[in-house]
């Protein structure tokens, strides 16, 4: 297909056919069978225009819109080819219409990335088979079905791809996905042309064409809506005239294939083809700045790029039990800590001795994406891990990596190149990691010659120049510098760096790592691997950011330092804070917890003091029509407020008074965790001479996570305390206590819930205790917890199973909209004994009645409870279920009193 | 969209907390999800034709057919299309109309995105951000109604409502999704089970009259979720 000229697509067909008849919510697709002559002649009124493109009416043919449809789907499609080519003649290129296919992709929604494959592929063979031009994806708005879309037609056809997303104003699609995102993994994944159509008229389009231009070389498709609809009477506000002049703007901005959608007809079209009929589009250089995307973050690496590395197992004992045990809420942990610490890309390693990597890269890569939204960088010396984690990743990532061994290329690029990642080259070759740093170069040149063979361009390529541990080869760390530089300089590509193996076996390691960081930066380092939860390390990539001008105006700096106070640790000459939070301030340490403590107290009091004494309660739920989905658990409290009288600050009477008790400043001592160090009898749970909590205790009850992990890292210091002695004598009681309060409604659901997430900080220490020492596992029992199928509210669901979690049990949340026969398999596969299940809406409640039926035909039926917004103790034993729970602290009573 | 905060806290479970820290998180809350989400919204207007039991057209006015007593109108119809309205809630709401508003909006999925981190994060976070999306889509829809005010001049509105008020049934929340072409104009989706994905995505309709419209019979008798309604156990009331 020649690009260099305009090239004319045709305008809207649902509007001319519902102009000609169509009912609103009728099926256009029918029509190609029903009435062809109607739609010849609408393909024949586009040709009649100048249209050198006419899309067969196929928009919404596929297997899932048509499962109704009394005509099969390649009926259809050959159908509208058949009318296309009828109408528009011989001298008109015939595209086969693609649209979104009408459902939800997974996570959201049910539908699978295999599944949409397999519906793509079907439109795509009947379109071949029936003679189509090209394809042409049009009014797309989740980049994953797209993508599900490209693979089918590159793999099914040799046609020319087209790909058009939907854009609103602000250049999100509905899904989010960025213009950038698009264009980088659409052009990745080799369209021939890419673009947007719909939603906005030419006007707000003009200004989305010109940021795709930034991002792709490829030509830019603009098929922007007749202006925006009146809802009155459904007239488009742009007439042709007003159509033709916006749309000047986009083709000056770049789009060289051009029509209408929406509101649009031959009128818009003849007055495109007249006016731009010999314009010369401009060529656009190709980008040369490196970018890897989600569908919601797109990252350009102009500046220090970090990569966090924590999501690898090597060395890390939690990790590797965590992927033992399949435990990837423990990886999105680390993946959203990172996120929050500054990390703009994610490494993603999952390769350990019993895993099996093939399988569980791609889930995990599934189940990060689902969550958190940086790019990942998937690491794997598997090539076939690899290559399915490129196929189902949404939007584009870096692979790390390959090596200049000419087998490893061989294998590797072709790869990359057809899922457009970018890729990580080590500078290692057979002979082992050379020591000069011009040999290095050189195994870099040689890559980059074997990715350009591959149509790899040279901005997807990273080089490794490889960092070496300098306390045993203190001269090599001057040679990684040194190719750094002349990577940098004479290669014009990118270097990444894992930073922190440089500081290995030697005292103060941190010191070491952030000097050697900055000099790396210094030479041109872009990419560092690090872990972005050391703060020193962040923080030297705000200071070098500003004094190499990539911080324009000192933004990021000033917005990161300017409440950072220096920390009183540091003063003292004592900085010992392995896991502070980067952005926050400084944490009190010893010395100042006293103050603070005193501080959080008054803060606690004011709450408290302002709950007033009346009996309000909360709207349950979701009215059906509104949709607006309250969990079960925001029910009544019953606030006999007697906290007016707490007022007075620095007095004792602080938090509810059944807690209070003189605990500070007298409290403090008795629980500080020198006293807690010696075993003294205060250091752990209720004091029993005046029942003061712990500190512990009081940092769960109080909701303060980092506090709470901090004191019990200290306590575990103590060789006589097991961390099961810590969740019977601190946790559960304290627990047990804001349970308590909650029922009294002394604590409202929002401050139940704080106390929760300290207490999961804390059973985040003891795991990683565990798994140091190796200890088995603290669960008192697996409970499996579902939303069942067809309702797609779960928080509800979420807080029973945090709540669950505190309790020590181990949960296998199945997630939301969950099939009854899953959670049937779930059950026999684990042999399970409780299961929750939840539903927020009437109509799924014969889904739960149907899985409560399924579950209790078992051999050996597990006790089910169940609860939701309109769940009630009637029903439960209406549908035969052992127990309905009112709330989330109902439902962990009936799971202690089941494992006891 | 302009969140109401004491609404947004209700939903949370905090009955009344003026001045207390949730409400300092809530507004926090709010000010995150204002800067961060952009709502959606679509509608469309529809005449409507009141029909018979067997779908005939019945004449508006009785002294046109003297065989036909206002009884015998069932339901109505929305021009154009095979969707027929009928049962009390839509008789009782749309009486004396002769066009009707289908509409719809939603905070979008980056919504539900944000709440999935923090579900995986910190259940209190994601508590007050799923309680805050209730009353921000709530507060889209108001402002959605203000819209069409301005857009419908002369005509008097009813109060809005929606699938499942009264015996409205939820079914037609699928009818809706492809009146207004939901998932091409908003992104939003209906399942199998009649539930909108997002889900903080609400449907409604408003009939349009040339008469002033008195406030229709509303509260717990017309709402099909009373039964169940935690809150009118308590002898409560959720002022809808």
């Amino acid at each position: 297909m020649e690009f260099d000229k305009i090239l004319f697509l045709d305008g809207a067909t649902g509007t001319v056919l519902q102009q000609k008849g169509l009912k609103p919510g009728g099926k256009p697709e029918h029509l190609n069978i029903e009435n062809p002559e109607m739609i010849q002649s609408v393909a024949k009124a586009y040709a009649d225009a100048g249209s050198q493109i006419v899309c067969s009416n196929t928009f919404g043919a596929n297997g899932l819109k048509l499962k109704d449809s009394p005509y099969r789907l390649e009926e259809i499609v050959a159908a509208a080819i058949e009318n296309a080519r009828a109408g528009a003649g011989p001298d008109v290129k015939i595209a086969l219409d693609i649209g979104p296919l009408g459902e939800l992709m997974e996570p959201m929604g049910s539908l699978t990335f295999e599944k949409a494959y397999e519906l793509f592929a079907k439109i795509i063979q009947a379109g071949v088979k029936a003679g189509a031009d090209l394809i042409l994806f049009e009014t797309m708005s989740d980049l994953l079905e797209v993508k599900a879309g490209v693979l089918a037609a590159k793999e099914n056809s040799g046609l020319p791809v087209f790909a058009s997303m939907s854009f609103e104003a602000n250049g999100r699609t509905f899904t989010g996905c960025t213009i950038e995102s698009m264009g980088m993994t659409l052009t990745g994944l080799g369209v021939d042309a890419l673009g947007m159509n719909c939603s906005v008229g030419p006007d707000l389009l003009a200004p989305l064409v010109e940021r795709l231009a930034k991002v792709t070389s490829l030509p830019i498709i603009a098929k922007p809506n007749a202006g925006m609809p009146d809802p009155m009477d459904g007239h488009y506000d742009m007439n042709p005239d007003l159509f033709l002049e916006a749309m000047k703007a986009c083709v000056k901005a770049g789009a060289s294939i051009i029509g209408g959608c929406c509101g649009t007809n031959p009128d818009y079209i003849e007055k495109l083809t007249t006016t731009f009929a010999d314009y010369i589009p401009v060529r656009r250089e190709e980008p040369t700045v490196s970018m890897v995307c989600s569908p919601l973050v797109p990252v350009l690496v102009d500046h220090v790029t970090p990569i966090g590395e924590r999501i690898n197992p090597t060395g890390k004992k939690r990790m590797q039990k965590a992927l033992l045990e399949d435990d990837l809420d423990y990886l999105v942990t680390l993946a959203l800590q990172q996120q929050e610490a500054g990390a703009k890309i994610l490494d993603v390693n999952v390769g350990y001795p019993g895993v099996d990597e093939e399988k569980m890269l791609e889930k995990v890569v599934r189940k990060l994406q689902s969550i958190c939204d940086l790019p990942l960088q998937l690491d794997s010396s598997n090539p076939k891990a690899i290559e399915k984690a490129l196929r189902i990743y949404n939007g584009k990532p870096s692979v790390n990596s390959i090596n200049a061994k000419q087998e490893t290329m061989d294998t590797l690029l072709p790869v990359i190149k057809k899922y457009g990642a970018a890729v990580v080259g080590l500078t290692i070759n057979e002979d082992g990691i050379p020591t000069t740093a011009k040999k290095r170069v050189e195994l870099a040149q040689l890559m980059l010659e074997n990715a350009k063979v591959h149509g790899i361009p040279a901005r997807d390529l990273w080089i490794d120049p490889l960092c070496l541990t300098v306390s045993a080869q203190q001269d090599q760390a001057a040679k990684t510098l040194s190719a750094i530089r002349t990577i940098t300089d004479t290669m014009g590509l990118n270097t990444v760096l894992g930073i922190s193996n440089i500081s290995f076996g030697l005292p103060w390691r941190r010191l070491v790592t952030q000097t050697f960081l900055i000099q790396a930066m210094s030479e041109g380092l872009r990419l560092p691997i690090i872990n972005p939860n050391q703060q020193d390390i962040m923080d030297a990539i705000y200071a070098y950011e500003v004094l190499s001008s990539l911080d324009s105006g000192s933004k990021a700096y000033i917005e990161r330092f300017q409440n950072r106070t220096e920390p009183a640790s540091a003063k003292a000459g004592q900085a010992k804070q392995p896991n502070a939070q980067p952005i926050q301030a400084v944490q009190p340490d010893a010395q100042t917890v006293q103050a603070a403590a005193q501080t959080l107290q008054a803060v606690v009091q004011t709450l408290q003091a302002t709950a007033q004494s009346l009996q309000t309660t909360a709207q349950t739920a979701a009215l059906p029509g509104s949709q607006t989905g309250i969990p079960a658990e925001t029910l009544h409290f019953t606030q006999t407020a007697d906290q007016n009288a707490a007022r007075t600050a620095g007095q004792n009477s602080a938090y509810p008074s059944d807690v209070n008790s003189a605990e500070i400043p007298n409290g403090f001592s008795h629980s500080s965790p020198a006293n807690a160090l010696s075993s003294g009898p205060h250091s752990l749970g209720t004091c029993p001479c005046c029942s003061t909590p712990s500190a512990l205790q009081r940092a769960v009850i109080k909701g303060l996570d980092h506090e709470a992990s901090k004191t019990a890292k200290e306590l575990l210091e103590n060789p006589n305390l097991t961390p099961l002695m810590l969740v019977e004598q601190e946790l559960i009681p304290a627990l047990d206590q804001t349970g308590q309060q909650y029922e009294n409604g002394k604590l409202f659901l929002p401050q139940l819930l704080s106390a929760a997430n300290a207490a999961q900080a804390v059973f985040e220490v003891l795991k990683d205790q565990m798994a140091k020492t190796g200890e088995a596992s603290l669960s008192k029992g697996t409970i499996v917890l579902a939303t069942v199928q067809g309702d797609v509210h779960d928080i509800g669901k979420n807080i029973v199973k945090t709540v669950l979690e505190n309790y020590g049990f181990t949960v296998l949340d199945l997630g939301k909209d969950v099939a009854p026969e899953r959670i049937v398999d779930t059950v026999k596969e684990h042999n399970i004994q409780l299961v929750g299940l939840s539903a927020l809406m009437t109509t799924t409640l014969p889904a739960m009645e149907k899985t409560v039926r399924l579950l209790k035909a078992l051999d050996h039926p597990p006790k089910i409870m169940v609860g939701g917004a309109v769940v009630t103790q009637a029903y439960a034993d209406q549908i035969g279920a052992d127990f309905y729970g009112k709330d989330a602290s109902a439902s962990a009573a009936y799971a202690k009193e089941v494992f006891s | 969209m302009k969140i109401a905060i004491h609404e947004a806290l209700r939903y949370a479970g905090v009955p009344n907390a003026e001045n207390s820290e949730l409400t300092f998180e809530m507004q926090e809350t709010a000010r995150q999800m204002e800067k961060q989400l952009t709502p959606k919204t679509c509608w469309k207007v529809f005449d409507l034709i009141q029909v018979d039991a067997l779908g005939n057209p019945v004449h508006k006015s009785l002294s046109d057919d003297p065989n036909q007593t206002k009884n015998s109108v069932c339901g109505f119809q929305l021009a154009g299309t095979d969707i027929v309205l009928s049962g009390r809630t839509a008789r009782t709401m749309l009486a004396g109309c002769e066009k009707v508003v289908v509409a719809a909006g939603t905070l979008g999925l980056p919504f539900e995105k944000q709440l999935a981190a923090y579900s995986a994060s910190n259940m209190k976070k994601a508590l007050l951000y799923d309680a805050c999306g209730s009353a921000a889509v709530e507060s889209v829809m108001d402002e959605l109604e203000e819209e069409i005010i301005q857009k419908a001049k002369g005509w008097y509105l009813t109060d809005r409502f929606s699938c499942g008020y009264g015996d409205l049934p939820l079914s037609f929340q699928k009818d809706f999704s492809d009146l207004l072409e939901m998932p091409k104009k908003i992104g939003v989706y209906t399942n199998a089970s009649n539930m909108m994905m997002p889900t903080k995505s609400v449907s409604a309709l408003i009939g349009l009259s040339k008469t002033r419209q008195p406030a229709r019979v509303r509260g717990c008798s017309s709402c099909s979720f009373a039964e169940k309604c935690e809150l009118k156990k308590k002898g409560n009331y959720c002022g809808i």
